[in-house]
């Protein structure tokens, strides 16, 4: 087709050109200007299956009901999850995560001008923080906020670029308050060095303060008052029928007075949990037991800290080249970690394994040696169905099936829609389903077969199955020394991750 | 203007609608018709001696797990060892696919070629399921049967490999 230079359209046409770059224009301004005033923490990013992790157990009820109690200054923020940031401090995992911050709260350990006071607001910084015990697991959470000396130069290292513990040249402090509010403890620092230790002065109060002078020796120790300010909007809408526009007023004001004590010091710049752990995993259930992570995601990472499970599933991809399948089934021990294991393996030449539980199990792996399927085959899905109809598993919700094959892959199978498998275990109750899901894996479209078919057609094909047959099962792909179980969907026509956001395996 | 307007609507609902389409996996509900398969349907047999093995297949339209609806032979039995009856499900050879009476399901649509029939079979003796594979000589009206169990992890199942009727037999269309 012959490009016709812009001004050789007639005028109606140039100026309908004119509009659609305008408005192309506009829109792009408008995307790209989008205020959000929260921090942007972008490097190194976490993987979706970290984050859904931290997220699962960040949004249980215990930690909800601890941020949203009545007089907690902070029970306007919540989580940014899409703006995190992870690191290895000491023994522990450390999750930063960036806060909405729809009122544009800020602390200031001085004087603010009012006139000024947006300066002030980016001097100031709040994080969500979440530790995990790399050895337990158990996590704890709780708010930092830094806020800028005088001295500090934000536009030559922005406070986005600071991090728990790694505070490059920073000058100002570091405070830690618990998810409800209340200081916990924290540091003041001088380019980078931690020149004072505080502790709560048990002074705080709640109100519209004045903006007062603030009193400050801290030499070898005394107290200081941080003044936690607001902006408030009202809204108000034209009287109907007289015209007019609606108007919006907003007002900053300090709502919230903490006074701590400095004492000369040095230290890590770390946060001291107070005494009880100040927020830890579900008190009724073990921290590392499965049963405490009611998201499959969740479960699927811890079974790639297991050292047990990483074990058994080495043993059986030693054995994949055998001309016999080999497996074990297992239950856990009260840290969520299979034990006893019995080994099963199958006929010499012939495909598929056979065993018979007398009792509840955790969980079976298995292998597939050369020349059989890459993925699960039907009769995998049929026997997880039939030992959850006749009661076999400990518990559906942390319930894993597992297959490494001798085509270099490795999967897990496990409930994600407790209500989805029910019904799906029903339709295959009887001895023939199996056939019929056979027919249904093995036919077109899906066409999952043993030869033909390369592994990574095989389990596309497989992910669609589960999902248009509404099975109520996630699969998950391992790496090779199974140190990570990425869960995995297929969307237009690519495979993808699948994290397992909002999902809370209930009976 | 307006024209524009309506071209750039309708490239982006194309492109929308593009985006939703997956050419490898179409949409459940879509019907995948196998006329090659006619030429099975029928009784077969086979005979030796005092046993015999019957096998009626049927061809049949139906909706499968995943929402597809597609043809597929569906069959009966009836089993015989010594003269004595072992077990059939001819009773029930003229019931509709949803009664699930039939105890065969097959097609050669996973790609080995017209002449072969792989699905399972259902061994009423012993309460289980099996794989089938039936190789079939169009010109001599014959088909090799050739039964194994089910790959993969098969839990609380009978002795694997032990099957009720004979397996490694040729079987005749009557």
């Amino acid at each position: 087709m012959k490009k016709i230079p812009l001004n050789h359209y007639p005028s109606h046409q140039r100026f309908g050109k004119f509009c659609l770059l305008l408005t192309s224009l506009l829109l792009f301004l408008f995307s790209s200007c989008k205020k959000d005033t929260s921090p942007i923490i972008e490097e190194p990013a976490i993987n979706a299956v970290e984050i859904s992790k931290v997220k699962a157990w960040f949004n249980k009820g215990e930690n909800v009901s601890l941020i949203t109690k009545s007089n907690n200054w902070l029970k306007k923020v919540s989580a940014n999850w899409s703006k995190a940031y992870n690191s290895t401090v000491d023994s522990q995992t450390v999750y930063e995560v960036a806060i909405h911050n729809p009122n544009r709260i800020f602390v200031a350990t001085g004087t603010v001008e009012i006139k000024q006071i947006e300066k002030f607001e980016k001097r100031s910084l709040i994080r969500l923080l979440i530790f995990e015990d790399l050895a337990t697991n158990k996590m704890t959470s709780c708010f930092m906020v830094m806020v800028a000396g005088e001295s500090y130069d934000i536009k030559k290292t922005p406070l986005n670029d600071l991090h728990y513990r790694d505070y490059q040249n920073y000058t100002g402090t570091v405070d830690f308050y618990s998810l409800d509010g209340n200081f916990v403890n924290g540091w003041a620092l001088e380019q980078g060095k931690v020149t004072h230790r505080k502790s709560p002065s048990n002074k705080n109060s709640i109100g519209m303060l004045g903006n007062k002078k603030l009193s400050y020796a801290p030499i070898p120790c005394g107290t200081r008052q941080e003044l936690h300010w607001q902006q408030n909007c009202v809204t108000i809408d034209p009287i109907p029928g007289q015209g007019g526009e609606a108007s919006t007023t907003c007002t900053w004001s300090p709502y919230y007075t903490n006074e701590t004590l400095y004492c000369e010091s040095d230290g890590n710049g770390g946060y001291t949990p107070p005494s009880g752990g100040g927020g830890g995993s579900d008190p009724t259930e073990p921290p590392n037991h499965p049963d405490s992570l009611k998201n499959p995601c969740d479960q699927a990472t811890k079974l790639a800290q297991d050292a047990k499970f990483k074990q058994l599933m080495t043993n059986l991809k030693n054995k994949v080249t055998d001309n016999k399948e080999y497996g074990y089934f297992y239950k856990n021990n009260a840290a969520g970690s299979p034990e006893n294991e019995t080994a099963v393996e199958g006929l010499t030449a012939k495909e598929g394994i056979d065993f018979t539980v007398s009792t509840k199990i955790d969980g079976f792996m298995h292998t597939h040696y050369t020349g059989l399927l890459s993925i699960f085959s039907a009769a995998d899905i049929w026997s997880m169905a039939k030992l959850y109809k006749d009661g076999n598993m400990v518990n559906p919700k942390t319930f894993t099936v597992a297959v490494v094959t001798a085509s270099g892959t490795q999967y897990l199978l496990k409930i994600d829609d407790l209500s989805k498998f029910n019904t799906y275990s029903t339709s295959l109750a009887s001895s023939s389903s199996i056939r019929i899901l056979e027919q249904a894996l093995e036919s077109f479209p899906f066409a999952i077969k043993q030869t033909g078919r390369t592994p990574d057609q095989n389990e596309k094909a497989f992910i669609q199955f589960l999902q248009t047959s509404k099975t109520g099962l996630r699969l998950f792909k391992g790496n090779t020394n199974f140190t990570e179980w990425s869960p995995k969907k297929y969307e237009s026509g690519q495979i993808k991750n699948n994290p397992c956001d909002g999902i809370i395996l209930e009976e | 203007m307006k024209k524009q307007l309506i071209i750039i609507t309708l490239f982006m609902l194309n492109a929308a609608l593009a985006k939703a389409q997956d050419p490898t996996f179409p949409p459940p509900g879509t019907n995948f018709p196998n006329p090659s398969l006619d030429q099975f349907v029928g009784t077969w047999s086979w005979t030796n001696g005092s046993d015999t093995l019957k096998i009626k297949l049927k061809k049949v339209n139906y909706l499968d797990m995943a929402g597809y609806t597609r043809d597929a032979l569906i069959g009966y039995h009836y089993y015989k060892k010594a003269g004595t009856l072992i077990e059939s499900s001819f009773t029930h050879i003229n019931s509709a696919y949803t009664e699930y009476k039939h105890t065969l399901l097959l097609s050669n649509t996973s790609g080995q070629g017209d002449s072969v029939l792989t699905g399972g079979m259902d061994d009423l003796t012993k309460n289980k399921s099996f794989s089938i594979r039936l190789d079939v000589n169009l010109v001599q009206h014959t088909m090799a049967m050739k039964i194994t169990e089910v790959s993969g992890v098969r839990v609380n199942t009978p002795t694997p490999y032990v099957f009720t009727i004979p397996n490694n037999i040729t079987l005749t269309k009557q």
